[in-house]
């Protein structure tokens, strides 16, 4: 089929896949070559954004449209606060349709059953609030209206496992959360994120006890929903004409959640990380497909040199290699996908991390494995300035 | 119907006047101390459908004519004119056009392990690209039964014994019908039997396309053959004998009853 597909585009014997069918054993550790490359890249972009997106998955359990935050944003519960009057200044804007205020902050919560502590995030919300998105936390919500309850989120990391187990079965379980005790009355399912081991959400009353020195008049966050119909840019842009940007800044959720993903990646060590580890993954493909093309031409010097003397050009020979490049590319880009497809499955069911493979990167990916192929291609081809037709007598 | 199309192609590639003309020609590899002039005021005219012989020690300059003549290196003094084109003020583009004309067979067959034998033959068609023969299968076939190879088609060089492989390389020479056909040594690693073979089919094919032939060679077996020989010592012309051939038509049919006897005696290769 290959064979076809080169004859009908580039109207040529396919000599280069020719080339690379004829020595299998080569073929094949080119071809694992470029998979594991591509592995190390996907392994990489998908824990990164799965990083990323544990800071915007708590934005996730809310059906905001439009969020307003403090200039200082940088991610939910580090985002500063704004005054809780713009809620109100908001509502009047034309496609609004509804909003609330959204308390958060960070707190260590300590296990009865152990002396470690974990870093939780509480949310603190009103009771009647009806701005979340999954029916669980809905439909427990009038359980936060008792003083220094709080649900709690089953997926916390250790050493809260005893604490979930009871809760689960239906008993207010106390925990001490910054000295003061409050009871666990209902569990959700939310995750760890990089800065928290977990998350809460309390009455916004429960949140002030809790908090202090927090104020009323203050927001960390506004959530607003837009009208049916209605178009979020537009709305978002109107906010913006009426809230002062001293105070607010206003944000789609989507763009809010985009900006935070930025701000990690170039404000965080994880983004670093992640990125060089991609440019060893490129590296590596590129070594490896470097040498399996640099043989192939020293191993068929005498014919290129031949194909010369017949008249070919030297250009003709350099499509041979770049066509070379170009299949291992793409033949090895498939087992490399297919394999991340597993291992990110693997990695999502063992660490709880929503490890995803948006439509994007195996675009980007496959990007990248072709500019790999490709350059380790026009390196090899030096090579074939060696390939002297006066040689091959 | 085949013979029609190699009249085309020859068409093509006609030109009047000698296939090769070189005068005066100095080459000398290497410089300042280790420089080493092979080739001294070397002269040789090679007419069209005639089958020259180039003989002489090893290092007294044979392969350098071949790669001259050939437009495989530039000149570096003197004059070649090969099928027409003056060689002295040739560019890279004009060079890879005089290559195209000709039909090259070298000591070792450098056929492409990865293609089959018809590829390998058709890659000396496809060179010719954008524009395409009428009809390429029927000039690889006739090419592949005139060196007695048709039933090796869609084998692959590893299959094919040597002297096969050497057959094969010259059906790649000649299929596109050349008006010149340069041989390395084609039957220095062949045995006698084969050796014969080829160089009989290669004259035998010369004669038949109209081509020139200019073979290097150090066999003693194969002198018979040729219209004329040239003998090279220290990179100079150091002696020519002109040899009486039997007809085109009489040698034509001793070569092929040969070659049919001698390919119902050797063994059946395996595909």
């Amino acid at each position: 089929m290959i064979d076809r597909i080169i004859r009908s585009l580039a109207n040529r014997t396919p000599l280069g896949w020719r080339q690379l069918r004829h020595s299998k054993s080569r073929l094949i550790v080119a071809l694992a070559g470029v998979a594991v490359a591509d592995v190390l890249i996907f392994m990489q972009l998908g824990i990164m954004g799965a990083l990323f997106e544990t800071a915007v998955t708590p934005l996730r359990m809310f059906k905001a449209d439009i969020v307003l935050l403090s200039p200082e944003v940088r991610e939910l519960g580090q985002s500063g606060t704004l005054p809780r009057r713009r809620l109100y200044q908001a509502l009047g804007v034309e496609g609004v349709a509804s909003g609330s205020v959204l308390q958060i902050g960070a707190a260590s919560f300590r296990s009865p059953s152990s002396i470690r502590q974990a870093n939780v995030m509480v949310f603190g919300v009103d009771p009647d609030f009806d701005g979340f998105s999954r029916p669980e936390i809905a439909s427990q919500l009038s359980k936060l209206r008792v003083a220094d309850a709080l649900l709690f989120d089953r997926l916390t990391r250790q050493p809260f496992g005893a604490v979930v187990a009871r809760a689960e079965g239906g008993h207010a379980v106390p925990v001490e959360v910054t000295g003061r005790t409050v009871s666990i009355v209902g569990l959700f399912s939310l995750g760890a994120s990089v800065a928290n081991d977990g998350s809460a959400i309390a009455s916004d009353q429960t949140f002030l006890r809790l908090f202090p020195r927090n104020s009323a008049a203050a927001a960390s966050a506004i959530l607003l929903k837009i009208s049916p119909g209605a178009d979020v840019e537009a709305v978002a842009e109107r906010i913006r004409r009426v809230l002062p940007a001293s105070d607010t800044r206003v944000m789609t959720t989507e763009q809010y959640a985009d900006y935070v993903k930025e701000f990690m990646q170039d404000n965080t060590p994880i983004g670093f990380i992640f990125t060089f580890g991609v440019i060893v993954g490129f590296f590596i493909g590129f070594a490896i497909v470097y040498q399996i093309l640099s043989a192939d031409v020293n191993d068929h010097l005498p014919e290129y040199a031949t194909l010369k003397a017949m008249g070919y050009t030297h250009r003709y020979l350099l499509g041979v290699v770049f066509e070379e490049a170009f299949l291992l590319a793409a033949l090895g880009f498939v087992p490399g996908i297919l394999l991340s497809f597993v291992l990110y499955w693997m990695l999502g069911a063992g660490t709880e991390l929503a490890i995803a493979m948006p439509a994007s990167r195996p675009v980007l990916v496959l990007a990248m494995t072709l500019a790999m192929c490709l350059f380790s291609g026009a390196v090899a081809t030096r090579r074939l300035k060696a390939a002297d037709p006066a040689d091959v007598f | 119907m085949i013979d029609r199309h190699h009249r085309d192609i020859a068409h093509q590639h006609e030109q009047s006047g000698p296939a090769i003309e070189a005068a005066a020609v100095r080459h000398t590899f290497g410089s300042g101390d280790t420089a080493r002039q092979v080739l001294v005021d070397f002269n040789i005219e090679v007419a069209q459908g005639e089958m020259v012989l180039l003989m002489g020690p090893s290092g007294c300059g044979k392969t350098t004519v071949l790669t001259l003549v050939g437009a495989l290196r530039s000149l570096q003094s003197g004059f070649i004119r090969t099928l027409g084109k003056d060689l002295r003020e040739a560019d890279e583009r004009a060079m890879i056009e005089v290559r195209r004309r000709i039909g090259f067979i070298y000591q070792a067959h450098n056929l492409h392990q990865s293609l089959t034998v018809r590829e390998n033959i058709g890659m000396a068609l496809e060179v010719h690209r954008p524009r395409v023969f009428a009809n390429e299968a029927d000039l690889i076939d006739a090419a592949l039964d005139d060196v007695g190879m048709l039933g090796w088609a869609d084998a692959f060089p590893a299959t094919l014994s040597g002297g096969q492989k050497q057959r094969v390389a010259i059906a790649r020479a000649v299929v596109a019908s050349p008006s010149l056909i340069l041989a390395d040594e084609p039957t220095a690693a062949l045995d006698k039997a084969n050796g014969r073979q080829v160089v009989d089919l290669l004259h035998d094919l010369a004669k038949r396309r109209g081509s020139a032939i200019l073979m290097v060679t150090h066999d003693s077996r194969i002198l018979d053959a040729a219209d004329r020989i040239v003998e090279m010592e220290d990179g100079r012309i150091v002696n020519v004998e002109t040899r009486q051939r039997p007809s085109t038509k009489s040698f034509n049919q001793s070569t092929v009853k040969d070659r049919r006897d001698q390919q119902a005696c050797e063994p059946q290769q395996q595909k």
